[in-house]
């Protein structure tokens, strides 16, 4: 008797709690979760699912053998703890060695500084093998700088940094000229010193943006390849090196789908770390127009910091550079345009198979397409994510943020076993090339977005609610003029890391299509003086599109809240 | 003490304040009053410690403060909206300064119950910043800056974002809370109300310069020139060639313009001031009523008390009595 | 228009083909590869099957099929190589670009049950072993692979096609030698003399298809049981380990137009006419050589995947590629010297380069029962 009467007070209860469940809340984001989650299964988790599953069992059940031998072998392990501390020690140095140039670019005004915050991103896009060819001629065996760094952890930690410089600069950087100037004042009237101001208020304020950086660079080096392979001399091995020689040199999958366990756990590992750091508390920031951060620098404090971090930024960024500049104009009879003359003569070289100009259209268009696609998916999942806070949205969070952390042969040779059906056999199309940018770039569209979401107030929202907007209206009205900006500049990384075509989109077999970087690699596999002087100058054409794309990114860079 | 001389700053360039001259005792609320860019938040700024002089002597207790920074002049300093912490609770904010000045332990905790007891935050020391409402924002802000018992407090509007209703019982919640304490205060505001309910002594800042200063009751009584009548809010500011013109009363001395007090005037057969009402507001105690006088002058507002109070269309003739006629130096703008 | 431009592409084959044929002078080389490249620009992205151009050579193929050719980076680039052959029999090929030689064949090899495409071609000897073994292509014996000669075709049973064989060879900056007055390293077994300290730049043959080829050459020199020992020698003489050619080549090495530090690299036979084909301005003579008792031979193949609808026009692809129009065009172009020993090479190509009268070659079989032994104890030896 008891027991039925308390059942039935039981589902009464349950009902009642159904009833408070905003059943039509979590529809809607269910519906508009459904297509980054639609993306990233499709893309991401089955192939990679395949190609592990392919590996770990080859026939139907398990065998924990290779994976039993990943954990023992001396020398695997050795590989995957250089993997961890180099990428770990990379993050570390380059927000340590950005931080200031945020700070810098984010509360200074001075002439020539969109220019500067446009080229600082050049390097994200150029393809490691040009980037080793400066960075040898500058510090490799009988450098310019007359020390040979190569094969040292320095000159990986340099090259990582250099890539990198960009992804704080913007993160953090967009974050912190939007941070209200007084609460630091505030602080030091109360009678803290500048560092402590620093680390008591600006840094604890800044660690959303701090976190996604850390985390965009942190998974950057773990799956670093081509700066290992080049600069790393053959002595350094990371994982994805590791799996790149497993599996596309030696066909070896069950060891290279163990290796790729490891790779994902650990970078699944870095990821719960990261949000449980970001959950610690989570702070509604009142954001201030940047026109009331930025300062013209006057004092002469001031200026000298400016000019040590514009220092920096040259010595690191901007001497690398300008030695493929130069490369690109010596020719035998001085310097000259020689090999740009080339490269707008369709008949100077076989080996680009198409002109330049073709090569570059193929470039911007597929840059365009991924930009467009990554905004999309990315600019649903950054609303999820961005909107409510819970352990859904996290996991959610950690497994986009996946395609940045898995090595580009596992993708590249998922996509190969996994796409290959009906209309999903995308091995042919020519659209898998923007399809495999999208989801590298996706990363960076979600965490330049989320945080300009998360700071967008409640009360906007749901004043617009009152005054009869559906959820729909209200993210059209009120969210989407706020984040388009912040979208644009998530596309504009997008394009960039499109144009570049790093990570997992070199390991992509597809069709024969001629691009910036494949006709820089293709012009770098040949001999001859010509081939050399014309891919450095494909590789300045390369930096100068990249750096007009961000320009036009910084032109939409309007003073008012919400923009990065 | 603090004591300014021959202060000179700049603002991206811009001089925002010339050869100042100001001195504070202590003990004393001083108002910086005056439109904005008059240079009063680039003042306070300077004498925090945020901004460097130009030029000039900023001293405390006869101790020049140019070589002292910010953290170590122990002045409290309150914006406008607040500048508090998010990430920390309302109690950490309070604490924050304490810290700084690293007090023990059960002093911090004892000093920041102290301080919610005075400014009547009591059971709100878990909250996040986040969880309260305007009025108590800056409740927390004002614990904040007098938990270190700073030397000087200095506000920069900190009522600004407020509502009237909530400005005037802070002002006034506000001016108790400084004269219990007796702290020393420099206050910046760009309401005249505000001002005149809190301060001893207000200085009113025109362009980086000093327009003029005295007790809220010397400058009501008393306005120096134009700028000042103008910015308290006086009527009826009428140049002193217009006022010869139409035969009205122009004091002797030096003066541009000459204002006539709405309330001194009177009715009277033989009176300087002609003119037909125009219009009439119900204020309470008194009408307000618009004259349009037959001379070449403009409008004049006239409060009046008397009975019968005039109806519009009728031609008043008035007067008005000696106290009410102040003149003014400056020209219009 | 795009009709017209097809037209024009042949025709200049056709003039370049025969100027070649006719004098091979020095110049002829980059003529020809400007007007190939030039006029198939247009046809170079691989848009999908358009009507064939059956009106444009005759005999007309009547053929509309769309042949899938997968291959390697390095061939993907000289695609137009292959426009002559849709023109004359109106069959379209679409290349997919599949990574490297062994990146080439380890995709084939997982995509067995649903292939890529028709036709494979870009994996050389060393991953013959593994193309054979994992059952990936179907045999066909072409009426023009006749020509090959027996121990470069390696394979009897025809499942696969040799099409091209080069060398990997050292080559050396002879400008340097000349300056420092240093002969020229002879052997194998001279590059671990004193001399040659920290002269030589090799690629990690775990990485680079050239830096396998010279490991191997070093096995087949030396033996199973000594070759360990010599590279312990190169390495006590501060041998250069990189991860690529291109590295290597650009980089590392004093000779070609960087100016790097290392006067030896491991590089290709067909470098030094390359040199000349790509100089700058126009040279006689290259001043890199090419060391030939470090030669390792490398066979390019084709074959047929299984499974494919078209195994006719696949067939026909073949038979195309040995014959004497496609043959000729592969020195200048692709830099790889044709199967068929009667095909004309032009001058500029062989006075240049150097055929080694015995290269180095391992049995295909030993070197798929090996590899990753020799790979790990190359690792251990060498980067340990």
């Amino acid at each position: 008797m008891t027991t039925a009467t308390v059942g039935k007070h039981d589902r009464h209860r349950l009902v009642e709690k159904l009833k408070t469940v905003n059943w039509k809340g979590i529809a809607g984001g269910l519906a508009v979760a459904a297509i980054p989650l639609a993306f990233i299964s499709i893309f991401f988790l089955y192939p990679v699912g395949s190609i592990v599953w392919r590996g770990l069992a080859p026939d139907g059940t398990i065998d924990i053998g290779p994976i039993k031998r990943v954990v023992t072998d001396p020398d695997l392990r050795q590989i995957a703890w250089f993997t961890l501390w180099q990428a770990a020690v990379s993050t570390v140095a380059t927000l340590l060695i950005a931080m200031p140039g945020a700070y810098v670019l984010s509360h200074y005004k001075f002439r020539g500084r969109s220019l500067i915050r446009a080229a600082v991103t050049i390097p994200l896009i150029l393809p490691t093998v040009v980037v080793g060819v400066a960075f040898l001629s500058l510090a490799g065996p009988g450098g310019a700088m007359g020390v040979n760094l190569k094969g040292t952890i320095w000159i990986i930690l340099i090259a990582h940094m250099f890539y990198n410089y960009a992804v704080v600069v913007r993160t953090v950087g967009g974050l912190w000229g939007h941070l209200d100037p007084r609460l630091e004042e505030a602080a030091r009237a109360l009678g803290a010193n500048r560092f402590q101001a620093f680390r008591r208020v600006t840094l604890p304020l800044l660690r959303p943006a701090i976190g996604a950086a850390a985390s965009i660079v942190f998974l950057f080096s773990f799956t670093s390849f081509g700066v290992i392979l080049i600069l790393g001399g053959a002595r350094r091995v990371t994982l994805e090196v590791e799996i790149y020689r497993q599996t596309a040199e030696l066909l070896n999958l069950p060891v290279a789908a163990a290796l790729a366990v490891t790779q994902l756990l650990g970078v699944f590992l870095i990821l719960t770390l990261y949000s449980r750091y970001q959950n610690k508390r989570s702070v509604t920031l009142n954001l201030r127009p940047s026109s009331e951060v930025e300062k013209r620098p006057v004092h002469l404090g001031q200026k000298l910091v400016l000019a040590a971090n514009l220092l920096l930024m040259a010595g690191l960024l901007f001497v690398p550079l300008a030695v493929l500049v130069k490369r690109s104009l010596t020719t035998e009879q001085g310097l000259g345009f020689g090999y740009y003359t080339r490269l707008s003569d369709p008949g100077a070289s076989s080996v680009l198979a198409v002109a330049p100009t073709e090569a570059l259209k193929n470039s911007l268009t597929f840059a365009l397409i991924a930009a467009l696609i990554a905004l999309f998916v990315g600019g649903l999942a950054a609303s999820i994510v961005g909107y409510k806070k819970s352990r859904t949205t996290q996991w959610f969070d950690a497994l986009l943020m996946l395609p940045l952390g898995t090595s580009a042969v596992t993708v590249g040779f998922g996509f190969l076993i996994a796409l290959d059906s009906g209309i999903l056999d995308l091995r042919s199309k020519t659209i898998i090339i923007p399809l495999a940018h999208a989801l590298v770039a996706l990363p960076f569209v979600i965490r330049v977005m989320v945080p300009i979401i998360q700071s967008i107030d409640n009360n906007l929202r749901e004043s617009a609610a009152v005054l009869g907007a559906s959820p729909i209206r209200v993210w059209r009205e009120i969210d989407l003029p706020i984040v388009a900006k912040a979208g644009l500049v998530g596309a504009g990384f997008a394009a960039a890391v499109s144009l570049g075509e790093f990570g997992a989109t070199a390991f992509i077999v597809r069709p024969n299509i001629t691009t910036l970087p494949v006709a820089i690699f293709r012009l770098l596999s040949r001999p001859g003086a010509v081939n050399f002087g014309m891919a450095m100058a494909m590789s300045v054409v390369l930096m100068v599109v990249t750096g007009l794309v961000m320009l036009g990114v910084e032109h939409f860079r309007a003073g008012d809240v919400g923009t990065f | 003490m603090l004591e300014i001389s021959g202060l000179k700053a700049c603002y991206e360039d811009v001089v925002a304040i010339h050869h100042l001259d100001l001195t504070i005792e202590k003990g004393e609320i001083v108002c910086l009053l005056g439109p904005s860019g008059c240079g009063k938040s680039t003042l306070l700024r300077v004498v925090a410690g945020l901004e460097k002089a130009a030029a000039g002597v900023v001293s405390w207790d006869d101790e020049d403060l140019a070589r002292v920074r910010v953290h170590s002049r122990g002045f409290g300093l309150m914006f406008q909206d607040y500048a508090l912490f998010p990430h920390r609770t309302v109690e950490a904010n309070i604490a924050f300064g304490l810290e700084m000045h690293r007090r023990p332990k059960p002093e911090i905790a004892a000093r920041v119950s102290e301080v919610m007891a005075i400014v009547g935050l009591e059971g709100y020391g878990d909250r996040t910043i986040g969880q309260l409402s305007g009025g108590q924002q800056q409740r927390v802000a004002l614990a904040r800056a007098i938990a270190p018992s700073p030397k000087l407090l200095m506000f920069d509007e900190p009522l600004g974002a407020l509502d009237r209703n909530m400005r005037e019982r802070l002002v006034i919640e506000l001016h108790d809370i400084l004269t219990t304490l007796g702290t020393t205060a420099l206050y910046v505001t760009h309401d005249q109300e505000e001002a005149f309910a809190l301060a001893d002594r207000v200085v009113l800042m025109r362009d980086g310069r000093i327009e003029q200063m005295g007790s809220p009751a010397e400058l009501w009584a008393r306005p120096r020139t134009r700028f000042a009548a103008e910015f308290l809010g006086f009527r009826n500011i009428i140049d002193v060639q217009t006022a010869k013109e139409c035969g009205w009363p122009v004091p002797e001395g030096e003066t541009d313009a000459v204002v006539y007090r709405p309330d001194g005037f009177e009715e009277s057969e033989t009176g300087a001031f002609k003119g037909v009402v125009v219009s009439r507001t119900y204020r309470g105690d008194h009408f307000v009523v618009r004259i349009s006088p037959t001379d070449p002058a403009p409008d004049l507002l006239i409060h009046v008390r008397w009975q019968p109070v005039p109806e519009l269309g009728q031609e008043l003739r008035l007067t008005i009595d000696a106290e009410s006629v102040i003149p003014v130096v400056g020209n219009a703008e | 228009m795009r009709r017209n431009l097809v037209i024009l592409a042949t025709l200049a084959l056709v003039a370049a083909a025969c100027s070649s044929d006719d004098n091979g002078s020095t110049e002829s080389g980059p003529d020809q590869v400007a007007e190939t490249t030039g006029d198939t620009s247009d046809t170079g992205d691989s848009v999908p099957a358009e009507p064939p151009e059956s009106e444009v050579t005759e005999p007309a193929a009547s053929s509309d099929v769309t042949l899938t050719l997968v291959t390697n980076d390095a061939f993907s680039g000289v695609a137009y190589l292959l426009d002559p052959f849709t023109a004359e029999t109106g069959i379209e090929v679409d290349l997919i670009a599949g990574g490297d030689a062994g990146s080439l064949v380890n995709q084939a090899i997982l995509t067995k049950d649903n292939p890529l495409g028709d036709v494979i071609y870009g994996f050389d000897n060393t991953f013959l072993s593994r193309v054979l073994e994992n059952d990936i292509a179907t045999p066909y014996e072409s009426p023009a692979s006749s020509v090959i000669p027996a121990e470069i075709q390696l394979d009897p049973t025809f499942t696969v096609t040799a099409v091209d064989f080069g060398d990997v060879c050292i080559n050396y900056d002879k400008i340097w030698f000349a300056d420092n007055g240093l002969a020229v390293p002879e052997t194998l077994q001279d590059l671990i003399k004193p001399e040659y300290d920290g002269l030589l730049t090799v690629q990690n043959p775990a990485t680079s298809s050239p830096g396998m080829a010279f490991m191997l050459a070093t096995v087949s020199e030396f033996g199973e049981d000594g070759w360990l020992d010599y590279w312990s020698g190169l390495a006590d003489n501060d041998v250069d380990v990189v991860s690529g050619w291109d590295e290597a080549y650009f980089t590392s090495f004093s000779g070609a137009g960087s100016g790097g530090p290392r006067p030896l690299v491991v590089s290709y036979a067909s470098s030094p006419p390359a040199e000349i084909v790509f100089a700058e301005t126009p040279i006689d003579e290259v001043t890199t050589g090419v060391m030939e008792a470090s030669c390792f031979r490398q066979v390019e193949y084709i074959a047929i995947l299984q499974g494919t609808e078209f195994e006719a026009e696949a067939q026909s692809l073949i038979d195309w590629w040995l014959s004497d129009a496609m043959q000729a065009e592969l020195p200048l172009n692709y830099f790889v010297f044709p199967v068929n020993p009667d095909t004309a090479i032009p001058d500029v190509f062989l006075d240049n380069t150097i055929v080694p009268e015995s290269p180095h070659t391992l049995d295909p079989e030993v070197i798929a029962e090996n590899r990753e032994q020799w790979l790990d104890e190359w690792t251990s030896t060498v980067l340990r």
